[in-house]
């Protein structure tokens, strides 16, 4: 009975547990089934030609769908980049079969 | 017995052909798979989750992530203070009855923070198992 539920049980438990949220973003690209690391703007209003002399990033993580954690908020980008004035944001994204996925926000800026 | 153990197998081994199905259909892609865009079959997830405009990867189990709610700044403004609101949500284990209160708006989080002009806002995103998710706002600007 335990071997011939197996299989089912298996399947339903990668269908409830296997199902991560995704990335959600104003710009996605397309995105690869295998492998996916794509930057994208997130500000489309480039009323400012100018992007600043610093950069700085900040990160989400996700593993298995499971559990995600991280801050990859605007301001945390501007602080590890020493930005007070942040002038345009992209933002990059890792998918590696679903089992790692990571979001990092960039901020430019002076 | 010998039939029966090959039916047995064949059940096993379309489980695992599912489960593979499955695995590649939910874990990279991000098409909507139920009604209304869900991709949660168990359907607890699928009300915990806000809606913003850029919102990484969640997990199925715990959730705390930091995002930018303003994609673009408005860097004429100063950020010297910052301010907070939130709002909750709650799916009560039993029935499965689900609720959500608060007040999450920019005014409010501007108010707290005692800012007049805002230079961008970004959210903290909490969800646990579905039960539980709060969204808070935070304000920066002067």
């Amino acid at each position: 009975m335990k071997k011939r539920t197996g299989g089912a049980v298996w399947g339903l438990a990668v269908a409830l547990l296997g199902a991560p949220g995704c990335l959600q973003a104003p710009v996605v690209p397309p995105q690869g089934l295998v492998y996916s690391g794509t930057s994208a703007p997130l500000d489309t209003d480039l009323d400012q030609a100018d992007l600043g002399a610093h950069r700085g990033e900040a990160s989400t993580h996700s593993i298995l769908g499971l559990v995600a954690w991280g801050d990859a908020s605007t301001s945390a980008a501007a602080a590890a980049g020493g930005i007070t004035d942040v002038k345009h944001q992209d933002y990059h994204y890792l998918n590696v079969l679903g089992v790692y996925q990571s979001y990092t926000t960039i901020v430019h800026g002076d | 017995m010998a039939l029966n153990s090959r039916v047995m197998g064949s059940r096993a081994g379309l489980g695992r052909v599912l489960a593979l199905f499955t695995m590649l259909w939910l874990l990279p892609g991000c098409t909507a798979l139920f009604p209304g865009g869900g991709r949660f079959p168990v359907g607890a997830l699928n009300g915990a989750v806000p809606t913003v405009p850029v919102r990484p990867p969640v997990g199925f189990l715990f959730t705390q992530v930091k995002a930018p709610l303003t994609t673009s700044a408005d860097s004429s403004v100063p950020r010297t203070r910052k301010g907070q609101a939130s709002s909750l949500y709650l799916r009560e284990p039993f029935f499965g009855t689900t609720y959500g209160f608060g007040d999450a708006s920019i005014k409010t989080a501007a108010e707290e923070g005692r800012i007049e002009q805002v230079a961008y806002a970004e959210y903290n995103m909490l969800l646990v198992l579905g039960f539980f998710g709060r969204l808070d706002v935070i304000v920066h600007g002067e």
